[in-house]
């Protein structure tokens, strides 16, 4: 285990690039399941959230329900006590209605109080006095009603102003009354105050963690809210001009604070309309333990999947790094490299076909080193054997002249040089001969040469005694000499001279050649080594350095020095072989 | 690696610091310093900061000296509130030079401090939310010259020294009454805020100066002695103008007594100052100035449904 850890250690420093398997692998994963974790609480949440809307909805309808029956309840009673007070009345029985009524014993009712049309006071329940200039007649709860005529009405909650130094906030259920005093008829307005101690209480029915309730009349006005003294004061509940436009029933409406429920209910007793409000906060909005648990595990899981994506891609990363290594040896040229990866099936499969791969590489290395030798030595045979024939047919053509003129010396000299110069161009089949016998043989060519152009030209040739032994191609000399006998002393208005060298120059084996002729055109010079060329002669010193190069290596082969009208040096370097 | 190590460490902590942000829904204490616990405007005050402190889950903390006139106690309450470490503290000054040094003291602690109603002599508090009063002691001069005029002399009772709105109004008063009117102050005296002792004034008032005709109580406490001081009298001839209207007012104000009145909105103010502490809380920008309005109420309006939501609590 703690060698594994080491090997995970050891390979991440390297192996971390932004484009590595191992972060790709992680990355990918990691959104994948962030957002699979995202997607299904996404989904989750939208789904308790319609949950939790249609839960608080049918809660919210319910309550609303029951606080608006409540409320007409309340309200039927009071329009119940008015009525029997109004029948009470009929009979102008002031002294019952006084004994038989307490209600003004409830803490919820104000005042009961009879005025007549004009304002008068006629009867009262309690025994507080009125104060002084009341004036009844202007107040609003007095004149929105007809005196005697048995409709009610709810007004707006007011301050009521009927004894002194007491101002409370009411709500008048005013009816007009008819009563008989003997013969004479009289009509009135009935009041009957109430304080807002019930419907507080009412209204105080909680509406899930944030709702609340409250009361608007029809037309938008405001009876009763928990925050009533807000809203007078001038801050507005924004969700009241929205309770105004529902219908009954329940609407889900979007605010600046969130989601709201509304719901609405109208009452059957007065034209009011409670309203119930909550807001919809949702799931995650809700439950905060809820929200941070999910956090936690998508925090848990982007972790658990980056130490896994570590851990599976090092499983594959690292026969795969061994094999790279691998690869990297066979780059470097070396053949002999064999991969022994485990692991997963594909890595064993790569691993498999590496190593077949790299067999086949080094049986076609070897192949194509073969070939090539044997391609080499075709060509060799090939270019030493473009030497011969026009040289043989010239010489045999020189020696029948000879005979033909009697000149038997030469004859035979002649036959002698050709005979050793064939000889030595054959020697045995082999490719290269000794330095000394290179020599001979190019001293032979010389010979015959001499006599073909009628001492043209003379030769010499010296050697350093240390190369005579060693090794060299045979033939190198003669294209050259051939070279400088046609293009440079052959036709010289004076006699041509020709010297070869045999030395060391540089610890490398060197040939000079040198002739006092017409020298070379620069501009043929300049590529004579670069391209076959289309004379024969020219052939013959390309081929020379044709075959040091492919026997030796581009280091070694013939360099050319020439001044026009002065002569050519040739220089022919190879390699110090004994 | 080790960068990169830290790297993703970091980014957890944030995370995670994120979260806690996000999660745990904060609720700040909030220290709400007035000049007198025991007043129906205070009360009002404070019941408006109540439903501000509700709706933004503020817990608020009602201080201050039970009567006005100890003022001198509010810097030991302002002290000691400090020492609490409150998130903001809301506070009336009762005097407008004494209470600028705890209240800078409280700026130094690293307390926002919300002004209300009244300010100090000092520019380092956050937001100032109050009636325009130079503005109320105006519209109450203009009323008084709208129903009186002439060249009537005026007896002003105005409340403590030192303290900003009483310093504003009775500007604004005289400004206007001295500038615009031929109507003239003969006296302006000082209450303390106390009920008694602006009684008592009033009646020395009308004692060395038998030719007055209107008098002007710039405060609540300033205008209920005067009334009651014209009710022992039997002066009610004597026009009588105050800023504010209690109850009591009310009371004074349907027999005829008190003939107008200029009303703030404490209620509002409260909630406002509430309000702006918390937007200073949650980083928010806030108005340096905020001014709630001022409404003149007489006998014939004061049941007006819009004039009583003002001057009568609803409980």
């Amino acid at each position: 285990m703690r060698g594994l850890l080491r090997r995970i250690k050891a390979t991440l420093p390297f192996s971390f690039k932004w484009n590595s398997l191992l972060v790709v692998m992680a990355s990918a994963t990691t959104i994948i399941a962030v957002v699979a974790v995202l997607m299904i609480t996404y989904t989750m949440n939208n789904r308790f959230n319609d949950s939790i809307d249609r839960t608080t909805e049918q809660n919210n309808t319910q309550i609303v329900d029951n606080v608006s029956d409540s409320i007409d309840s309340y309200l039927k009673e009071m329009i119940s006590v008015s009525n029997t007070i109004s029948k009470l009345l009929i009979d102008y029985d002031l002294n019952k209605v006084f004994n038989i009524y307490h209600f003004v014993l409830r803490d919820d009712i104000d005042t009961i109080a009879v005025f007549d049309s004009q304002g008068e006071l006629v009867m009262k329940t309690d025994s507080r006095l009125l104060k002084e200039n009341v004036g009844i007649k202007h107040q609003h709860w007095f004149r929105s009603i007809a005196p005697g005529s048995r409709m009610y009405v709810f007004t707006e909650p007011h301050v009521q102003r009927l004894y002194k130094g007491e101002y409370r906030w009411v709500i008048s259920l005013s009816k007009g009354v008819e009563w008989t005093d003997g013969d004479n008829k009289h009509q009135g307005v009935m009041l009957v105050d109430l304080n807002f101690n019930n419907i507080k209480e009412l209204c105080s029915k909680e509406l899930g963690e944030k709702g609340y309730l409250y009361i608007i009349d029809t037309n938008g006005k405001l009876i009763y809210h928990p925050r009533q003294q807000m809203i007078y004061a001038g801050i507005e509940d924004k969700t009241i001009p929205i309770a105004c436009a529902l219908e009954d029933g329940s609407e889900i409406f979007i605010q600046d604070d969130g989601r709201m429920l509304i719901s609405v209910k109208t009452l059957k007793n007065a034209n009011w309309r409670i309203v119930g409000v909550s807001p919809l906060n949702g799931l995650l909005t809700y439950d905060e333990e809820l929200r941070n648990f999910i956090l936690l595990i998508v925090i848990g899981v982007v972790f658990l999947i980056i130490l896994l994506s570590i851990i599976v891609s090092f499983f594959i990363t690292s026969p795969m790094h061994r094999l790279m290594r691998l690869m990297g040896r066979v780059e470097a040229d070396n053949f002999n490299t064999f991969s022994t990866a485990r692991g997963f099936y594909e890595v064993k499969e790569l691993s498999f076909s590496f190593n077949q791969m790299v067999y086949k590489i080094k049986r076609l290395m070897e192949q194509i080193l073969k070939e090539q030798q044997l391609l080499r030595k075709t060509e060799m045979k090939a270019l030493q054997a473009q030497i011969n024939p026009h040289f043989l047919y010239n010489t045999l053509d020189s020696i029948m002249w000879m005979a033909e003129s009697g000149d038997q010396k030469n004859v035979v000299k002649m036959i002698s040089a050709l005979a050793q110069f064939f000889r030595l161009s054959l020697s045995g089949g082999y490719d290269t001969i000794s330095v000394i016998d290179e020599l001979k043989h190019v001293e032979n060519y010389l010979v015959i040469q001499k006599m073909r152009y009628n001492d043209q030209f003379d030769y010499e040739i010296t050697y350093d005694e240390a190369v005579i032994k060693c090794r060299t191609l045979k033939i190198l000399l003669q294209p050259i000499v051939e070279n400088a006998i046609i293009h440079g002393v052959a036709n010289l208005p004076y006699k041509g001279i020709i010297t070869i060298n045999a030395g060391i120059y540089q610890d490398k084996l060197r040939f000079v050649v040198s002739d006092n002729g017409f020298g070379i055109n620069p501009r043929i010079l300049k590529d004579i080594l670069e391209e076959k060329p289309s004379t024969r002669s020219g052939i013959g010193v390309y081929n020379v350095n044709q075959r040091i190069q492919l026997m030796y290596g581009t280091e070694y082969g013939l360099h050319f020095d020439s001044q026009p009208d002065e002569g050519t040096t040739v220089s022919i370097i190879l390699p110090l072989h004994t | 690696m080790k960068n990169k190590i830290c790297l993703v460490f970091l980014i957890l902590v944030i995370i995670l610091n994120l979260c806690s942000c996000t999660t745990a829904k904060k609720s700040f204490n909030v220290d709400l310093i007035v000049k007198s616990t025991d007043s129906e405007f205070w009360a009002s005050v404070y019941d408006g900061a109540k439903a501000a402190g509700a709706k933004y889950n503020i817990d608020l903390r009602f201080l201050g000296p039970t009567k006005e006139k100890d003022y001198q106690n509010q810097v030991s309450i302002i002290k000691q509130s400090i020492v609490r470490q409150p998130d903001a503290i809301i506070l009336a000054a009762g005097d407008y030079y004494i209470m600028a040094e705890p209240m800078e003291m409280a700026v130094k602690a690293k307390i926002p401090v919300i002004l209300v109603d009244s300010g100090v002599n000092s520019d380092k508090w956050t937001s100032f939310v109050s009636t325009d009063n130079y503005k109320a002691g105006e519209v109450l001069a203009q009323e008084i010259e709208k129903r009186v005029g002439g060249t009537a002399e005026i007896g002003v009772i105005s409340f403590v020294k030192n303290s900003l709105p009483s310093l504003e109004r009775t500007a604004g008063f005289s400004d206007y009454i001295s500038e615009k009117t031929n109507m003239k102050i003969v006296e302006t005296v000082y209450c303390d805020s106390n009920i008694e002792k602006s009684e008592q004034l009033t009646k020395e008032m009308i004692e060395n100066h038998p030719t007055i005709k209107v008098i002007a109580g710039l405060n609540a406490q300033s205008a209920t002695g005067a009334a009651r001081a014209l009710e022992a009298l039997e002066r009610s001839d004597i026009f009588l103008a105050g800023i504010d209207c209690t109850v009591e007012e009310a009371d004074y104000m349907e027999q005829g007594i008190i003939d107008v009145a200029v009303l703030q909105n404490p209620y509002l103010m409260g909630y406002f100052s509430v309000e702006t502490a918390y937007n200073v809380l949650m980083k928010k920008r806030v108005e340096r100035n905020i001014r709630t309005e001022v409404y003149v109420v007489d006998k014939d309006n004061m049941f007006s449904e819009e004039y009583q939501r003002l001057i009568f609590p609803f409980y």
